[in-house]
């Protein structure tokens, strides 16, 4: 999965480019859907490559492609299988394997570059023989050659051999200058070099130890090229072996393989078995044909019979080869075809371009970057921040679906309640106001009632009981007059004395509910008993008529006026009223 | 880029709390705690109200209608004004309190009919029936007690006395006026008889009358004293 979001993070389109150090050959691919497809190309054959670089970029340029990154093929490039003592599935942190890397490919790499010096550049140019570069180099180191005798040792022997070349008519003035501005972007004399690598199988007959492709080269060359390539505004991000890339293009096999690929002046070779690569050499012979070279780099694999053999043989290099080698072989050769490889993008082009973009078979190529290769994609400081920053934007996304979740929960939940609280409130608030004006009501009721009972007490009492009284004591006052006789004397009449109680107090009263609400005690004197008890009598039936009773009449012997003998006669006039009536007139408090 | 690249494993641990530590800290700092709390306080808020809530009694409604009421309030009102036009009236039949007019009307009145005033003085009656009251009912005595000092606008029933019925402090209050009077029965009668017919209301609350000691002459009438209390 973190491949294909890779996949996604390159470039659409890159730019590969491919120089043996006379021509550069540039081809924009661009990814569609599983394949790749040009976009442009251009080619250019030019004694300064940082001009050639420029030119180049700016045709494409001008052929519609936007720019971007880019990547190169160069003879420079050092592709190697080394033996190390690091399991892959073990490995080492990257700068003690790069270290172990560099340890290795140094001295290969020197080996490596001894192609690029002026006399194997101006033999695979085809400007001079092997021949006639073996008798340059015999003079230069005082051998004796058929090119002439020992007597031209201390004329030659410190010269260079471009120079001597020259002065002995192999070669012209020019072509030693196109291979010297050659040489200067394939050699460099810097021992500091970049390294690549790529982890294969385990060495058959030493456990422990793995077989690795490496690849590299000169970091002042790398830099270089990185610095020509910027200045146009593009990035150089990898250099690939000019020879071997086209591998990419081969597909998993766990059988034994052969990939031979052509190049003009040599050929690569490689096996494969159990799907990793045990075997690859580069043959250099420029005096060779194709075919031969082919033969050569064959014959150098121990491959077995049943093994299949590719060929990665360019079009444009020879047509004849991939016939010629099968017949020479006596077993079928598969041609390595596909529709990106044009005239003017290479099968080693293509192969690089799909190793870079991640989608050919990656193990079998390896390439060379400025800074090293790059650490595992999770040991990637930019890749850690990233995944570091997903974290925390996980864990903030966490958090806030968190809030958002619980927040809408509690608002939905407070929502209901207020709701709910709302009606029972408003019915609340709107019985308790109904309660209240009903109490307002009421209490404003009972205070009218109650000022309606106080002035109609008062009118009761002033408008009736108070006339009635003053009536009553006008007919008690009558009621004497006329009961009187001359046999009666009056002594006197108060209102003082005995008064009931407001209640009866004995059980033998209970008969009777009625109440003395007027008491009127009379003391007379009577001549005769008769005439006392005469007198009674009339005051009982003139009482009757005003509802008045004569209670407690006593009439006892005792002498009067003038010592007369005669009949003291007390009683009581009273007014009585039912009790029932008195509470219906209960005090008003 | 290539910076980042030569860090440490350290250094990249390092500035990894610290951005942790930042970011984290910043996020919860500004956005987390403060939107949590919120959230938190909205929770206790929707807690609180579900327990008053579950706390709340609908009261019932009231078993009288308010316009009911009002109708009744019209109709008390109605009754009032009648009543208190009558009261108007009796009211308009006493004397004003103090009045001296009266006071001497009632004492021409003893000369026109030739009874001797012996005293007149005023007095008032007693409260007896505060006490009474309190007697009667114990376990309201303080709070009657209280309610009638607040009111002084009590109405005592007809079973007590018209002293204390018409004491100070009571609904009924008159001032009282006690008069001693000597004459024949027959001008003591017609002088509690002519009471009523004086411009304001007299009544005759108390009576005491008795012959006096002295034995009239022959063919005279009995002289009598009499000791009255008026309600003026």
């Amino acid at each position: 999965m973190l491949k294909s979001l890779l996949k996604l993070g390159k470039s659409k389109s890159i730019l590969v480019c491919e120089t043996d150090g006379f021509l550069l050959r540039a081809t924009v691919f661009t990814r569609a859907g599983n394949e790749l497809a040009v976009l442009q190309t251009a080619e250019l054959q030019q004694a300064d490559m940082a001009d050639a670089v420029a030119e180049i970029i700016k045709k494409l340029k001008a052929d519609g492609w936007e720019g971007g990154d880019a990547i190169l093929l160069s003879p420079t490039v050092l592709s190697t299988i080394v033996e190390l003592p690091v399991d892959p599935k073990k490995p080492r942190p990257l700068a003690q394997m790069n270290e172990l890397v560099r340890w290795e490919a140094e001295p290969l790499l020197a080996q490596h570059t001894t192609q690029c010096s002026v006399g194997s550049l101006l033999i695979a140019r085809g400007y001079m023989t092997k021949e006639q570069a073996d008798a340059v180099m015999d003079l230069q180191q005082g051998r004796a050659n058929s090119a002439g005798g020992l007597e031209l040792i201390d004329k030659f022997s410190l010269r260079r051999f471009g120079d001597l070349a020259e002065e002995l008519g192999y070669i012209k003035r020019s072509q030693l200058n196109a291979c010297l501005a050659g040489q200067e972007w394939l050699k460099s004399n810097d021992d500091v070099i970049e390294c690549g690598w790529s982890p294969q199988g385990e060495v058959s007959d030493i456990p422990g130890t793995y077989y690795w492709q490496v690849s590299a080269v000169t970091k002042s060359l790398l830099q270089r090229w990185t610095t020509v390539f910027h200045m146009q505004g593009v990035t150089l991000k990898a250099m690939y072996p000019l020879a071997g890339s086209s591998a990419s293009l081969l597909s998993d096999s766990v059988e034994e393989q052969v990939l031979i690929e052509s190049h003009a002046g040599m050929s690569f070779s490689m096996r494969t078995e159990g799907n990793h690569i045990v075997e690859q050499h580069l043959y250099l012979d420029a005096s060779k044909n194709p075919l031969d070279r082919c033969l050569e780099g064959f014959h150098t694999l121990h491959a077995s019979n049943d093994a299949k053999v590719y060929l990665s043989n360019w079009a444009k290099n020879d047509h004849t080869t991939h016939n010629d080698l099968a017949t020479a072989l006596d077993r079928e050769v598969i041609a390595i075809e596909n529709n990106a490889i044009t005239e003017k993008s290479s099968p080693g082009m293509m192969g690089a371009c799909l190793h870079y973009l991640g989608m050919g078979k990656s193990d079998w190529v390896s390439h060379v970057r400025l800074g090293g290769p790059l650490p595992a994609l999770l040991n990637r400081p930019i890749v850690r921040g990233g995944v570091l920053f997903g974290v925390i934007i996980l864990l903030v996304l966490i958090a806030e679906a968190t809030l958002l979740v619980r927040g809408s929960m509690v608002e939905f939940n407070k929502n209901e309640i207020d709701a709910r609280w709302k009606i029972i409130d408003s019915a609340m608030r709107r019985i308790n106001g109904d309660i209240k004006q009903v109490e307002q009501r009421k209490k404003e009721l009972k205070e009218q009632k109650l000022d309606k009972k106080r002035e109609q007490q008062r009118f009761t009492f002033f408008g009736e009981e108070l006339p009635e009284r003053a009536s009553l004591v006008q007919a008690v006052l009558g009621i004497l007059q006329a009961s009187v006789n001359d046999d009666i004397i009056v002594n006197s009449i108060d209102e003082y004395g005995k008064r009931v109680p407001f209640m009866p107090s004995s059980a033998s009263q209970k008969k009777d509910t009625r109440v003395e609400v007027e008491n009127f005690n009379l003391k007379a004197w009577a001549l005769s008993e008769t005439a006392a008890q005469q007198f009674i009598q009339t005051l009982k039936k003139s009482a009757a008529s005003w509802d008045l009773e004569i209670r407690d009449s006593n009439v006892i012997g005792r002498p009067g006026p003038l010592e007369l003998q005669g009949f003291m006669v007390t009683l009581r006039i009273v007014k009585l009223v039912d009790s029932k009536s008195l509470l219906n007139r209960a005090p008003l408090l | 880029m290539n910076k980042l690249e030569k860090l440490t494993k350290s250094e990249q641990v390092l500035i990894a709390i610290t951005l942790v530590v930042i970011l984290l800290g910043a996020y919860s700092l500004l956005r987390f705690i403060p939107k949590y709390q919120e959230i938190s306080s909205l929770a206790l808020s929707a807690e609180k109200t579900e327990r008053k809530l579950m706390k709340a009694r609908i009261p019932n409604e009231p078993d009288q209608d308010v316009q009911q009421l009002l109708s009744q309030l019209d109709d008390q009102e109605q009754a009032m004004t009648l009543i208190s036009d009558m009261a108007d009236s009796v009211q308009q039949g006493l004397a004003p309190i103090d009045s001296q007019e009266l006071r001497v009307l009632v004492s021409q009145l003893a000369r026109d009919l030739k009874v001797r005033i012996t005293a007149n003085e005023r007095i008032e009656g007693k409260t007896p029936a505060l006490k009474a009251i309190a007697k009667k009912k114990k376990k309201k005595a303080k709070k009657t007690m209280a309610r009638i000092e607040d009111t002084k606008d009590i109405a005592l029933p007809a079973s007590y006395s018209w002293l204390d019925r018409m004491a100070p402090n009571t609904l009924y209050y008159r001032p009282l006026q006690r008069i001693e009077l000597a004459g024949q029965y027959r001008s003591i009668r017609a002088f509690i008889q002519e009471l009523d017919n004086l411009p304001w209301q007299v009544t005759v609350i108390r009576i005491k009358i008795e012959k006096q000691s002295i034995t009239p002459l022959r063919g005279y009438a009995q002289a009598l004293k009499a000791e009255l209390v008026l309600a003026l």
